[in-house]
């Protein structure tokens, strides 16, 4: 995973995003249950399904990295994680906020749908500890690995058991019954899906960019001082995309 | 279509949003600055082997002429240049 097109996909993702952001307050219908406070689902979801496909695809990065031993699958991992992370906070606070105006209470501690996406976000928080906490980077690629094959495995698993739980007062977007979306919503949220998960790619493609360039200053640094003098190797803490 | 009149809700979908694109944008300024500072590294290398070089001259050409001298296109003898007839 390189730089290559991030010019194009971050001008796509610029588009993507005002299209979605300009279909949702000026065309899409209002919500005839809801009101106006349902235009939060078209941010919210398509950032918790994104993050959550980032989180599988970190798993699998991460046993494609044990089978292979190649350092690059496990940068990879640790970027789709990260980033997942992050969008994670945005889910939890776009969620939160919706349940405000909603519910009148920032967080309903009784609801499945919150509380196993709040458990599935502070699992993948206790990844960075758990890898800093492990000196050698050999040893701390592999247990990251088999870290986020389990994590990412747990995923789905916690996302069907969610699904078939009998919830009442979390919506459900995509109902398989009573009607489900109607084609202008359904338009307006597959353009901002679109949207969102080109800044996700975007933002994972940056950080391996900036991950290969340090790694090539490294590599740099460490030709320079072949001595030891000043070599950066152990004091690095995130993976980077080490220079052949 | 956009609803007109200010109500609680709109304040709060227009928070969600606004979270979002601070959110973003804070993260591309903290990438900024990484690329920053990776570029301010490289430059110091940069000065470093520049310094290095100066330090010793001698060797840093004859290193130089050893890699000229490696690429086949710069070896092979040129080519006779044309007498000009007038």
């Amino acid at each position: 995973m390189t730089g290559r097109g991030l010019k194009t996909l971050s001008i796509a993702t610029v588009l993507f995003l005002m299209a979605g952001f300009a279909l949702v307050f000026l065309w899409v219908p209002m919500d005839a249950d809801q009101g106006f406070k349902q235009k939060i689902f078209y941010l919210h979801v398509p950032l918790a399904i994104v993050a959550l496909m980032g989180f599988v695809a970190g798993g699998i990065e991460g046993y494609r990295h044990l089978k292979s031993g190649d350092s690059r699958h496990d940068a990879n991992s640790y970027v789709f994680i990260h980033i997942s992370v992050t969008f994670g906070v945005a889910v939890l606070v776009t969620g939160a906020i919706w349940a405000k105006a909603s519910w009148g209470y920032w967080w309903v501690w009784d609801e499945p749908t919150l509380v196993s996406f709040l458990i599935v976000f502070l699992l993948y928080c206790t990844y960075y500890p758990f890898r800093y906490a492990i000196e050698d980077r050999d040893r701390q690629a592999r247990y990251a690995s088999v870290f986020a094959i389990t994590a990412g495995a747990f995923v789905p698993l916690n996302f069907l058991a969610v699904r078939m739980a009998e919830s009442v007062i979390h919506p459900r977007v995509f109902a398989t019954s009573e009607g489900g979306l109607p084609d202008s919503m359904l338009l307006t949220f597959l353009v901002c899906f679109v949207g969102i998960g080109l800044l996700w790619i975007t933002l994972v493609k940056t950080e391996m960019v900036g991950k290969k360039v340090s790694g090539q200053v490294s590599y740099l640094r460490r030709r320079l001082h072949e001595d030891g003098a000043g070599g950066s190797v152990g004091g690095r803490i995130a993976p980077t995309v080490e220079a052949k | 279509m956009f609803d007109a009149t200010p109500s609680e809700a709109t304040g709060y979908v227009f928070s969600a949003y606004l979270f979002f694109l601070l959110m973003v944008l804070v993260y591309i300024a903290i990438l900024g600055a990484k690329f920053q500072r990776i570029n301010r590294e490289l430059g110091e290398l940069i000065e470093q082997l520049k310094a290095e070089d100066a330090e010793e001259p001698g060797a840093d050409l004859a290193e130089m002429s050893v890699e000229v001298r490696a690429d086949p296109a710069d070896t092979a003898d040129p080519p006779p240049r044309e007498e000009s007839s007038v």
